[in-house]
């Protein structure tokens, strides 16, 4: 192009975080003696005003036509600084951003020297890389102003009505035959004991009757394919068998010969094959569940009004939305995995939720809390908090809504049964609302005894009593009690179905297992995939109003989105150098999008990518043996460069560890921001996906002498940004493994790693490792 | 003639003392049908409201139910199509049946078919408070595409959030991830961010508010100032740093902090000597010592209060001698000290110059304390953890106590953070310390304690001791809820229309509430709560948008 290149590189103290370990006065100096280099300069805070307008200002002055910015992660300021640079004048994708925070000075804080010739190493790849990169433009695309709602418990309903109200039109998918979620089987939902009634039925019927809402029951999502403002949805409509005509006259239920457990009363009474989940279930109209039906006729035969089919058939549907809100909830801990508690083996020990269905008045005991041994009203009651909660050996988090649940309930017991003793064991009251404080200190003064210990073990003696051993922290011994209910405050978990929904949206989920947010403090609603929002508790136990809260705040998202007709999309994306391309039609196969078809061009065949599909993943450019594709922003020879860079001073000494930009990339960042600390001698290099990395690049690292490579990118199967790079990229490592000898490179010298980004500890973990395997190969 | 229905709604939680017979038998007459219902709000109930509308051909409704904000959606839609209007009596405050009785019958007097004018809209709105909640709503409310206001009091948006330190669990640096989304806020079109200023007065209801700002004056011209800080240097008086709690100088002439937005200069006019140094070097001639405070009014359609909270006064609880004994000081306090922009520029070090080696942190300073605040507020354990892991990170030799009576780590990632923290050395202690002393001699605090899981009375010297204060409501809730006809909780927060369901309303239709002004909240509650307003105030303007109806 014959463009001279002018580079103006930035080093951020970022406070004392960077420059408390980097120096990083020597890292500008460096920067400023690097080919190309106009100015380089060093700033407290490069994001802040004066950061940014100083970037601004260079650029105007000295005509920088690249900019460096060596400071946190991009996945933090990137948008930022693209913008600063556009401001200016300049394109977008002509700033890079080198990560010496998280990859530098968070994670090497005791090592200062090593500290500073790692951040120098980084600006210099970083620099390298500059020169070569070329502008882009974004794409701009139509948005379908439809929303996609997954769940219809009270986080799902609210964030329909909210999106709905605002004139847009929304699907709501429920997999169950009612909408309601786990708040229908409360019997009193606040501290102010409101009736669940108030507060569910007008938010269930206002869903249904909304005529910009459209209600799938007994449905589940079965596919996404698309990106933000275009997603296509594929939904199953499982058979209800019982038409909306249904009049509710129960006759069918009536005569109904399969008794099956009911799940709505926690399993406490039965149900019949064809049943109303609910009273006041919404949609109000009959389902059989055909697992238990014996298809006898019978329920056929007594229809007064010929609504039941038994030969409805599953439908499919396809769905254009612009965006979409998981709202998939929790489910609650089974105490049957904790034996101590002997949960199931004997008839007095219930859940909280079984609790909360004899509280109901409509629940299976018209809302008296009796035994279930012998329905007599129990005299000596135990709560047991932190039951699935707070444990080593289980699930590490605490679930939050228990102990106010408990004290909810411990309240409601000794109003019904003034003479009863009830006694709640715990670790820590945790009351987090402003009004609970005073309802536990009223529960306190009515009598309830709240002992602080650690459960051994329950077992049962005469009469179907119980005996729960203690460890009591106030006495510091062990204490017997003799109960006669004991109520296990179980803590709350991800949903199963939230793991379907991970491997079709792609969203990652955290070590707990729930969703994760897009960033955990200033991004809670955000996740990672553009368009896809959370609410509710399948992000973490949640209490009502936080999940209603929640849930309007990604309506808000959703608002905003549709606000506009058309949007943005990045300009990173790959493109075919027809002159080079032989038309084998390898990347055409190995495409998760198919954003790549076949097209003939003087009567050749030639790939071609389409520019709205296309992800910018690069698998394509991993792919093509003969090097035609490109993929923007990561190209080979901008890999190339950064290798080069990385490897220029005892290259034998280092780990070039490529890594993806969603799991592994992010699993390092949090290393850092962990300050999770390992060996100075590894040089990260980002791509999109780990499937854009060549046989060829790898090879690149070795034949510059690179001690030890380390490949990285989301476990298999399901949680790779682009459904199936993680595996494209298996494929050539474990090809690459088997050549590796002939070139006389041992293959232990190449490392493949599944890192999420959550796992910190094991990119901490891999680097440990295999800085000692180069040390012992060296030795 | 025409036909009146009466439906009334029989809901366990509202009608168990009403004898529903009763009262349907003394109205009823040949023109007046009483139609009882059990949850006539739901699908069922709205059924059988059609089915009776036609059937009987009713031409005047009442529903006489829970309070009409629950369901109003419901039923306003369910009879659209029908014709008749919706009339609503509310059972909530009625005790018995008499006194429904009486209050239908008073409102079957009243003149029915009043038809209200068409509402006024001002599709604009009002954000009150800068701090992270109000920022955050103020952004998304943009995004939807209507313009904002936001009026903050200070100089700089940011609010508490900016003068952190680090954040919990992820130990992310405060204003590292805050100042772009406040730079954000002072460049997006539809945002006009109003700073130093004042609500003197609102006026108005949904739809149609009209609110009175007096803007404080800066005494350097906005327009003019670039942020260049040449007038800084020449300024002779040097004046103790509020930002930095009064640890650290700065001059008459200042900014709030470095990330300020937006990044102009202000004149502090009390102590300014008028030696008019700063007019003379300033370039740009930005600076007007007669600058007068300016007043205007902004006509909104909606209202988001995110005005947040202010902290305790710690020398209000005197054993433990804050404000007597130098080394006590507020978590606030050591945010500051410990971060790299504060006043020892984040190394860890007491006023006299002694490294801190030895620091306990004391919980519920002010919260779950009936002398004081009796709710819990929420922040404070997660925030002494922060801290201590702060310390440990400066010093990994310093040795952390925390002194606590519930450790509430009930956040996503929260109780991870907690259990390894304490593998990691920091010492959690069950049982607040009754007093601190000060050793005459080293100015060490001493503190008196019972570990209740030991039961034993112990002493011991710190280097420094942090109290974890409790966050209490801004002092400028009560004017405003009086401006705005609200109600105030009995701790002095906004009260939300329901705890439960409706947390991000009031009872004002128009008014909204995001963070911490609602009671004790973490930064990501916040976040959310505030994207939530931004979801109301588009419901509002798309209801109020509609067609002028009867009532």
């Amino acid at each position: 192009m014959g463009e001279e290149i002018r580079i103006g590189v930035y080093v951020c103290h970022c406070g004392k975080n960077i420059a408390a370990v980097v120096d990083t006065s020597t890292v500008a100096d460096f920067a400023s003696s690097l080919n190309d280099v106009v100015v380089a300069r060093e700033n407290t805070y490069c994001c802040a005003e004066t950061g940014q307008a100083q970037i601004r200002d260079d650029i105007k002055e000295h005509n920088l036509n690249r900019v460096v910015i060596a400071s946190c992660s991009p996945k933090l300021h990137e948008p930022t600084f693209r913008r600063t640079v556009t401001e200016a004048g300049l394109n977008p994708y002509l700033m890079e951003m080198v990560n010496i925070r998280e990859h530098c000075s968070w994670v090497h804080m005791r090592e200062r020297d090593a500290a500073t010739k790692k951040a120098m190493d980084l600006v210099k790849m970083g620099v390298a890389k500059a020169r070569l990169l070329q502008p882009l433009s974004d794409r701009e695309v139509p948005t379908t102003k439809n929303a996609l709602v997954i769940g219809g418990g009270i986080a799902g309903l609210q964030a329909a009505t909210d999106i709905a109200n605002a004139g847009h039109r929304v699907y709501l998918v429920e997999k169950a035959p009612t909408l309601g979620g786990k708040v229908a089987q409360l019997s009193g939902v606040s501290s102010d004991h409101q009736s669940p009634e108030c507060l569910l039925i007008p938010m269930m019927t206002g869903a249904i009757i909304h005529p910009n809402i459209e209600v799938f029951t007994n449905a589940e999502v079965k596919s996404v394919d698309g990106y933000i403002g275009n997603f296509k949805v594929r939904i199953i409509k499982h058979p209800r068998y019982v038409k909306e005509s249904c009049i509710l006259c129960g006759e069918c239920s009536a005569v109904c010969p399969v008794e099956v457990s009911n799940e709505f009363n926690a399993g406490m009474d039965s149900r019949k094959a064809i049943y109303l989940p609910f009273e006041q279930a919404t949609p109000s109209t009959y389902v059989v569940d055909m697992k238990h039906c014996t298809r006898c006729g019978l329920c056929v035969e007594s229809c007064p009004v010929n609504a039941i089919d038994l030969e409805d058939r599953e439908e499919e549907l396809e769905l254009e939305v612009g965006s979409i809100i998981v709202a998939t909830g929790f489910e609650s801990f089974d105490p049957r995995n904790k034996p101590k508690y002997s949960y199931s083996q004997f008839k007095n020990v219930i859940t909280s939720l079984q609790l909360e269905r004899m509280l109901d008045p409509e629940g299976p005991t018209g809302g008296k809390p009796l035994r279930p041994s012998d329905g007599r009203k129990p005299t000596k009651i135990a709560f047991i908090q932190c039951v699935g909660s707070r444990e080593e050996d289980g699930n590490q988090y605490c679930s939050k809504i228990c102990c106010m649940s408990t004290i909810k309930q411990a309240k409601t017991l000794k109003t019904l049964f003034p003479e009863a003793d009830i006694t709640v064991y715990y670790r820590d009251i945790r009351l987090t609302k402003k009004e609970l404080e005073k309802m536990y200190r009223e529960v306190r003064e009515a009598g309830v005894l709240f002992v602080r210990g650690d459960i051994k073990e329950v077992s049962e003696t005469e009469g179907n009593n119980l005996l729960i051993k203690v460890h009591s922290e106030t006495l510091n011994r062990m204490i017997s009690r003799d109960i006669e209910m004991v109520i296990l405050a179980v803590g709350l978990e991800p949903c199963i179905d939230g793991n379907l929904i991970k491997e079709i949206i792609k969203v990652p989920t955290g070590t707990d297992g729930f969703f994760m947010e897009a960033h955990p403090k200033l991004r809670p609603i955000d996740t990672v995939i553009d368009g896809v929002y959370l609410a509710g508790a399948c992000l973490g136990p949640k209490d009502i109003a936080e999940s209603i809260a929640q849930a309007s705040g990604a309506a808000a998202k959703v608002c905003g989105l549709f606000s506009k007709d058309r949007l943005k999309l990045d300009g990173i994306i790959s493109k075919v150098d027809p002159d080079v391309c032989i038309g084998c039609g390898i990347c055409i196969k190995q495409c998760p999008f198919h954003a790549i078809i076949e097209e003939e061009i003087e009567e050749e065949k030639k790939a071609k990518v389409v520019e709205a599909a296309c992800k910018g993943c690069g698998v394509c450019a991993g792919a093509c043996p003969t090097g035609a594709i490109e993929a923007f922003s990561f190209t080979t020879e901008q890999l190339h460069a950064q290798i080069d860079a990385a490897l220029e001073e005892n290259p034998g000494e280092k780990i070039i560890a490529f890594c993806c930009n969603w799991c592994s990339y992010a699993g390092a960042d949090f290393a850092g921001v962990s300050r999770l600390q390992y060996p100075t001698n590894v040089r990260i290099i980002r791509t999109m996906c780990s499937g854009r990395l060549s046989k060829d690049i790898i090879l690149y690292a070795f034949e510059k002498g690179a001690g030890m490579v380390l490949v990285s990118g989301c476990h298999p199967p399901g949680d790779c940004h682009y459904v199936s790079g993680n595996y494209r990229c298996e494929e050539r490592v474990n090809s690459l493994m088997k050549t590796l000898p002939k070139k006389g490179i041992d293959p232990k010298r190449l490392r493949l790693e599944w890192i999420s980004a959550a796992e910190g500890v094991v990119f901490q973990r891999v680097t440990k490792e295999m800085a000692k395997e180069l040390n012992d190969v060296k030795g | 003639m025409t036909k009146t229905g009466i439906f009334l709604c029989v809901c366990p939680s509202a009608t168990s003392a009403i004898d529903i017979e009763k009262t349907a038998k003394s109205i009823e007459l040949a023109d007046r049908v009483v139609y009882p219902y059990r949850y006539l709000c739901s699908q069922r109930g709205l059924r059988f409201l059609d089915d009776c509308i036609d059937k009987d051909k009713l031409d005047r409704i009442f529903i006489v139910a829970c309070p009409e904000d629950i369901h109003r959606h419901v039923f306003k839609r369910a009879s659209s199509s029908k014709g008749p209007g919706i009339e609503y009596i509310n059972i909530g405050k009625i005790k018995d049946e008499k006194g429904l009785i009486d209050s239908i019958k008073e409102r079957l007097k009243e003149d029915r078919g009043k038809v209200i004018k068409e509402e006024v809209m001002t599709r604009e709105v009002l954000v009150i408070g800068g701090g992270v909640g109000g920022v955050q709503a103020a952004l998304d409310i943009a995004e939807e595409g209507y313009k904002v206001y936001v009026v903050e009091r200070t100089l700089s948006v940011g609010g508490v959030m900016a003068q952190l330190d680090k954040t919990f669990p992820t130990m992310d640096c405060s204003i590292c991830i805050l100042g772009p989304k406040l730079v954000d806020a002072g460049k997006t079109p539809n945002i006009e961010l109003i700073t130093n200023a004042d609500i003197k007065n609102i006026t108005g209801k949904a739809g149609d508010f009209n609110v009175e700002v007096e803007i404080q004056p800066r005494y350097v011209d906005m327009e003019k100032c670039n942020g260049c800080s040449a007038c800084v240097e020449v300024c002779p008086v040097i004046l103790p740093n509020e930002w930095d709690l009064n640890l650290k100088p700065r001059k008459c002439i200042y900014v709030m902090f470095a990330q300020s937005v937006p990044l102009r200069y202000t004149i502090d006019k009390e102590k300014c000597i008028e030696c008019e140094l700063c007019k003379k070097v300033c370039e740009l001639d930005a600076i007007n010592l007669d600058e007068e405070p300016k007043r205007r009014t902004l006509n909104v359609g909606a209202i988001v209060l995110a005005t947040g909270t202010q902290t305790f006064d710690a020398s209000r609880k005197k054993q433990y001698g804050y404000g007597r004994i130098k080394n006590v000081v507020t978590n606030m306090e050591f945010e500051r000290i410990i971060c790299a922009s504060g006043p020892t520029s984040g190394e860890l070090l007491r006023p006299d110059g002694k490294h801190i080696k030895k620091v306990a942190f004391i919980q519920c300073v002010g919260s779950r304390d009936i002398h004081f605040h009796e709710y819990c507020s929420s922040y404070c354990c997660m925030a002494s953890i922060k801290e201590g892991r702060l310390v440990m990170e400066h010093d990994p030799d310093a040795e952390v106590w925390i002194f606590y009576n519930d450790l509430r780590a009930f956040g996503k990632g929260f109780e991870e953070l907690y259990v390894r923290s304490e593998k990691e050395g920091i010492k959690f202690i069950r049982g607040l310390p009754g007093e601190i002393r000060e050793n005459a001699e080293t100015e060490d605090p001493i503190v008196t304690f019972e570990d209740t899981k030991t039961g034993k009375v112990s002493e011991i010297g710190f280097d420094m001791v942090v109290l974890a204060v409790a966050l209490e409501p801004s002092e400028q809730n009560p004017r405003l809820a009086e401006m705005l006809d609200l109600e105030i909780d009995p701790h002095g927060f906004f009260k939300e229309l329901n705890s439960t369901s409706r947390p991000l309303e009031t009872s004002n239709r128009g008014v909204f509430l995001a963070g911490t002004c609602q009671g004790p909240k973490d930064i990501p509650e916040t976040v959310a709560q505030a994207s939530g307003t931004a979801a109301k105030v588009c419901t509002l303007f798309s209801e109020i948008n509609q067609p002028a109806k009867r009532l």
